[in-house]
């Protein structure tokens, strides 16, 4: 069997509130701003089943595409990292295409994991983005 | 050794993870996540894929694999249908209409079905519900279909197994 870490009995539906949807549409909007335009196109933060919850720069249609794209994506890399032993859970996956990046990182948000999603042309400076999305990863963890 | 992906797909909460773990010898490989739609309910979810093995004699061993349920991850039921022989269809029949489930993928996959193999198995079956099986076998006939249609408790390995063989029997028949 498997398992994911859950101590609470809630679920996470009960746990996605107007509060936490306010923070994550606060904070995507902050990490696009620091580009100012340029080259970070667009943003999700998403349940880890594939549900938006804060949408920035894109139609509520793609951000709910990318959402289940992004959760699939993720769960592959949780199932990677266990299966090669570099660690529990991924942190961060790049997809690098012709024309631009997508960055999936894990958000361990207690008892609701998340996940968030940006994707960049090449414009984007990739080491300001990671930065920044680092960042944003640690201020949504905190409960 | 010959080997054989199977692809297990199917409404949400019908057993498509459940059958993969009662019937394979491997430990399984597993994306499931905690569910946050109350209106499924179960407390995991497949995103991804499921995956687990088991060998028939000597001389096949079936690759398995499994789909997410959910429509909006209709983009990995056709990355896992690559390369498919067989397709096992899993219908929850406690789901408010099943018939309409089972049509989704039956449109969705008919290609497949229609140039390899597939059964159709109801599950949390309760006889004195409706629809019967034959309502599900005429949705079939309707779409110009005529594969096994039957009704199973996919926690047990057995029964599973039983439907592995229907599945391979089809697949005999045409090569």
């Amino acid at each position: 069997m498997n398992t994911v870490a859950n101590d609470s009995n809630e679920y996470p539906s009960q746990l996605v509130n107007e509060e936490l949807r306010n923070k994550a549409r606060l904070l995507l909007q902050v990490l696009v701003e620091k580009f100012g335009g340029a080259g970070v196109n667009n943003a999700v933060i998403s349940t880890t089943d594939g549900f938006d919850i804060a949408v920035e720069s894109m139609s509520k249609e793609d951000g709910t595409k990318l959402s289940a794209l992004s959760s699939s994506i993720s769960a592959i890399g949780h199932m990677a990292v266990k299966e090669v032993g570099t660690g529990e859970h991924h942190q961060s996956i790049l997809i690098e295409g012709e024309n631009g990046y997508l960055l999936i990182m894990d958000i361990p948000y207690p008892g609701c994991p998340l996940t968030m999603s940006i994707t960049a042309t090449k414009e984007a400076m990739l080491g300001k983005l990671i930065y920044y999305a680092r960042q944003l990863v640690s201020k949504m963890s905190e409960a | 050794m010959i080997e054989h992906k199977i692809l297990f797909t199917g409404t949400v909460g019908a057993g498509k993870t459940t059958a993969i773990q009662a019937v394979s010898e491997i430990p399984t490989v597993c994306t499931d996540v905690i569910s946050s739609d109350l209106t499924i309910g179960k407390k995991m979810t497949t995103v991804a894929l499921d995956y687990g093995e088991v060998s028939l004699g000597q001389s096949e061993r079936l690759r398995l694999y499994g789909t997410p349920g959910q429509a909006r991850f209709s983009f990995m039921w056709d990355v896992l249908a690559k390369g498919a022989l067989g397709l096992i269809i899993l219908v929850d029949h406690t789901h408010p209409d099943p018939l309409k489930d089972l049509n989704l993928y039956l449109q969705h996959f008919a290609r497949l079905i229609k140039e390899t193999a597939c059964v159709v198995a109801i599950s949390k079956m309760d006889k004195s519900r409706p629809p019967p099986l034959q309502e599900f076998i005429g949705l079939l006939h309707k779409n110009h279909m005529a594969n096994p249609v039957i009704a199973a408790d996919v926690r047990d390995k057995e029964q599973v197994l039983w439907i592995l063989d229907l599945l391979l029997a089809q697949m005999e028949v045409r090569v």
